[in-house]
């Protein structure tokens, strides 16, 4: 199978390239973009039936061998990472095909950049090189420039050249740690740094924790930890909808795969004052957040600011550097994902419906559209986190670990943060889907497969409920495999390749 | 643009540049040089002419942006032939051929890689300096 690892990088390239080259009409483009994704899914299950036992994929491009050569890595991580960017990609172009945005129908390059997003996205997933690394973040930015500012409105190109200069800015700093960390060992090879890093003479180790630091800032600046998470909720409800749940469903999910990926190789034995400040940014993402949330009218600017306080939780899990922790981090990341891309969804529906963004000139969505008012009462009540739902579980195990490792503290936050969660959410329910609708809306409920691909979601969300002991099981067996560095390394040092 | 200088220069520089520009490919293989630098010198090249003629008057056989995709695909395709043959990815094959007059060269695979690089830079930055100049 190693020898196919390297598709799900090609296969979105190959798409794009195809996209641009035939042109055509909005509606041919969507076809092929989501037929495209459907193959890329199957695939992807197939290489997952052949990680799930444990077994780490190894491809060399070019066939070189490991320090030499870049090698991609698909082990049980990358493959949860791989299938979630597919799955909600295909919600979020079903959506788009039930209810093409104005915006994308009017300028159909919507749909190259959308794959040229997830060749950068699953390349992020596989890569074993940190040089690799940074080469398909630019990637996923360089599309993601193009995505937030497709429209040109005024509040856009403000939001987009913001998010632009703070990208610049964290690539820059990327490229010094790279560099710094390259200068200290002389390889780029994540498996091959896990090996030298613990080696350097004790003169190199401030500058190595330098270079730890600033990987760290950069990565949480992606991820949208405070204080770098200022920019998110100005350009993420800006574009139309279908972009604003790519972006918060697994766009920012990058940064936080990047933090666990390279403090479980490169840093590993080194990691301890990382996660500290990993763990506190994640605390302080979690109340703030949250804070910022409750204060907004705008819908899909309260479901940004929840991303910060989301992907606080996430950063507490994984600072926790435990099998526990890692694994209740993981489901979260699961069950986030895909509720988030649902309300963003639901939202972009509920705004269509009501003709407005403001919650307080929408109301009575639950009149003119029960259907929409369930996904979206289900998917809030799983974000807030109350049992049964897949919500309750990520919030219990995540909970549950800090406990087992003594973090009282960083507990209560998590409790506090999860009732504030509840509160937002009743608030846009109260606001946007009880009362009265306006009069002046003249409403036309939303087509038919908006809700089916809400619903997907949606009731994704409730299997990951009902089948939370697999998947727990599942995640811990992850988080194992992550925590176990020797294992990776030996898996990358393989023989094979050209010296 | 009218000016008669301009137009006489453009049409002076627009054979050895392009010369240049291949020789630039060529000597990439081993040294400094290569597609990238060659794509940004044929587009410099081609809208020096746009500059001095005016558009109407320049033969464009293919849309810019129709290059990127030839690009792409090009790049793309050498480096799934390898995995076609049982290779990893991207992993390049070479040959040497004789070309009667010019003497012995050294071809690879890598170098229809750098083919594609070429393109598609080209057709970015002729597509970007165009419509600035629109």
């Amino acid at each position: 199978m190693a020898e196919w690892a390297i598709v799900p990088v090609l296969w979105p390239l190959l798409t794009a390239i195809v996209l641009i080259m035939q042109g055509g009409t909005p509606g041919r483009q969507r076809t092929i973009s989501i037929l495209s994704l459907l193959g890329l899914i199957a695939f992807e299950l197939v290489l997952a039936a052949s990680v799930t036992d444990g077994s780490i994929l190894v491809h060399r491009a070019g066939n070189w061998r490991a320090p030499y050569g870049i090698v991609l890595v698909i082990d049980r991580l990358a493959i949860i990472m791989l299938l979630l960017a597919g799955v909600t990609a295909l919600a979020i172009l079903s959506y788009d095909a039930a209810d093409p945005d104005p915006v994308i129908e009017r300028l159909p390059f919507f749909f190259p950049l959308f794959q040229f997003l997830m060749m950068g996205l699953n390349g992020a997933f596989i890569t074993g090189d940190l040089f690799n690394l940074f080469v398909f973040f630019e990637v996923l930015l360089i599309s993601s420039y193009g995505l937030v500012t497709l429209g040109a409105t005024a509040r856009q190109l403000r939001a987009g050249l913001q998010f632009m200069v703070l990208n610049l800015v964290n690539s820059a700093l990327f490229l010094f740690g790279v560099g710094v960390l390259y200068g200290l060992t002389g390889t780029l090879n994540m498996a091959d740094l896990a090996q030298k890093v613990p080696l350097l003479p004790p003169s190199d180790t401030a500058l190595m924790q330098v270079a730890m630091m600033t990987l760290l800032i950069v990565f949480a600046g992606k991820a949208a930890l405070l204080p770098l998470a200022f920019w998110l909720p100005d350009t993420y409800p800006t574009p139309p909808p279908a972009i604003s749940a790519m972006f918060g469903g697994i766009a920012t999910k990058v940064g936080v795969y990047a933090i666990l990926r390279v403090f479980t190789t490169v840093f590993a034995d080194v990691r301890a004052p990382g996660a500290e400040v990993l763990m506190a940014l994640g605390i302080v993402s979690m109340l703030i957040g949250v804070l910022g949330a409750v204060a907004q009218t705008e819908l899909r600017r309260l479901l940004s600011f929840h991303i910060v306080s989301q992907i606080g939780y996430l950063a507490f899990g994984i600072g926790l550097f435990t099998i526990s922790g890692v694994a209740g981090a993981l489901f979260y990341l699961v069950h986030y994902t895909i509720v988030k891309c649902a309300l963003f969804l639901v939202s972009g529906a509920a705004e269509r419906l009501g003709g407005s963004a403001d919650l307080k000139k929408l109301g009575g969505i639950a009149h003119l559209s029960p259907a929409l008012a369930a996904l979206f009462f289900v998917a809030a009540v799983s974000l807030a986190g109350l049992p049964p739902t897949s919500g309750f579980f990520s919030k219990f195990l995540v909970a549950s670990a800090g406990i087992e490792a003594g973090r009282y503290f960083g507990v209560t936050i998590c409790f506090v943060a999860g009732i504030l969660t509840l509160f937002s959410m009743m608030k846009i329910w109260t606001m946007g889907f009880w009362g009265d609708p306006p009069a002046t809306t003249a409403p036309a409920p939303p087509r038919r497969g908006v809700l089916l691909a809400t619903g997907l979601l949606v009731s994704f969300s409730v299997t990951l409920a009902v089948g939370a002991e697999p998947l727990y099981q599942f995640t811990t067996a992850t988080a194992a495999q992550v925590l176990d560095t020797a294992g990776y390394v030996e898996a990358v040092f393989a023989p094979g390749g050209r010296p | 643009m009218n000016s008669p200088l301009l137009t006489m220069v453009a049409r002076i520089l627009l054979p050895p540049a392009l010369l240049f520009a291949a020789y630039l490919f060529f000597r990439g293989h081993n040294l400094p040089g290569g597609g990238f630098v060659a794509g940004l010198m044929t587009a410099a090249t081609i809208i020096l002419q746009y500059v001095a003629t005016g558009r109407a008057r320049v033969y464009a056989p293919v849309e810019a942006q129709r290059l990127i995709g030839w690009g792409l695909a090009l790049a793309a395709i050498t480096g799934i032939g390898a995995l076609m043959a049982g290779m990893p990815f991207l992993t390049s094959t070479f040959g040497h051929i004789e070309i009667p007059l010019l003497g012995h060269f050294e071809a690879s695979t890598a170098s229809l890689f750098d083919l594609g690089v070429f393109l598609v830079v080209a057709g970015v930055t002729l597509t970007i300096l165009l419509a600035i100049e629109d």
